[in-house]
């Protein structure tokens, strides 16, 4: 992973601002996504189902499948795009150590999780939402907090 | 390659496939694989619609081979790297330009956005290969 060509990332005065910057833009990403998912297609078991299948009580249409489709897909080079950023940062920052490997490892994982369950539960089992709520939430807050030790590593340790 | 980035290129591959089945089953669903079925898709579209989609592709999928082209040169396979990048970028370039082009009636493109979304799509497959094949060897 060479995006970073600079290898001291805490000691460079030009890349430090930009770094920050960037997660910064992370964790504003990572809050807004979640307030954008809650009015869209939802945040909660419910309102997930309504989106997916409809209700017919409330006059809700269930969600195509093209919309659905390119909902998954933007989502994934998304999610892709920014876990191979902040971990690539955040292994440099801890180098390498076991308990950032295991912290990396899990917020992947939850978000890989989080994919493939909204997919079982939009086209299979309707019960993976829970999965997908779950795993929606962990790696959102492992990202964050990812992002928030970045921080702290750079300008205080 | 370091373990901890050769794990992140292994997560990065898998999300790749998952980002590879989305792109199949919406190019499948929504435009086709027959010549016919993709002239009679891009005639009811606008060159502004067209356009619209093709605004963020351009940019994400230059991004996108930079990202994934750049692995192969902490590889044993980077003397292919020429190679590849210019049939992905070539396959990319056609593979968004077409559709205009079958808008403005030349409906002959309807076979080079088939035959620029196959190679794309395999193009993409054969780089993620090697990347596999490079972290299982060493």
């Amino acid at each position: 992973m060479k995006f970073l060509l600079v290898k001291d990332l805490k000691n460079d005065s030009y890349f430090k601002p930009i770094i920050s910057a960037l997660l910064i833009f992370t964790i504003s990403y990572l809050v807004i996504d979640i307030f954008v998912k809650h009015n869209s297609i939802g945040i909660t078991v419910s309102s997930l189902l309504n989106t997916f299948f409809g209700n017919e009580e409330e006059y809700i249409d269930p969600m195509e499948l093209s919309i659905f489709l390119e909902f998954w897909h933007m989502d994934i080079f998304f999610i892709m795009m920014l876990l191979l950023t902040l971990s690539a940062i955040y292994i440099r920052l801890c180098k390498a150590s076991k308990q950032s490997l295991f912290i990396s490892n899990v917020n992947i994982i939850s978000a890989l999780v989080t994919l493939l369950s909204v997919a079982v539960s939009y086209f299979y089992i309707s019960s993976f939402i829970y999965l997908y709520i779950f795993s929606f939430y962990l790696w959102h807050i492992l990202s964050i907090y990812i992002s928030l030790i970045s921080l702290y590593k750079i300008y205080r340790e | 390659m370091n373990s901890s980035y050769k794990s992140l290129i292994l997560y990065f591959l898998t999300f790749n496939t998952l980002l590879l089945t989305s792109a199949l089953l919406i190019y499948s669903t929504k435009i086709g694989f027959i010549p016919s079925e993709v002239v009679e898709y891009y005639s009811a579209k606008t060159i502004v619609g067209v356009l619209k989609v093709n605004l963020p592709h351009i940019f994400l999928f230059g991004l996108f081979g930079m990202v994934l082209l750049h692995f192969l040169i902490f590889t044993n396979y980077k003397n292919d790297l020429k190679k590849l990048s210019y049939t992905f970028f070539t396959s990319a370039f056609f593979e968004l330009v077409s559709p205009l082009l079958i808008i403005g009636g030349l409906d002959l493109f309807a076979y080079v956005k088939i035959v620029s979304f196959i190679i794309f799509y395999f193009v993409i497959i054969y780089i993620s290969i090697l990347l596999l094949l490079d972290i299982v060897n060493n």
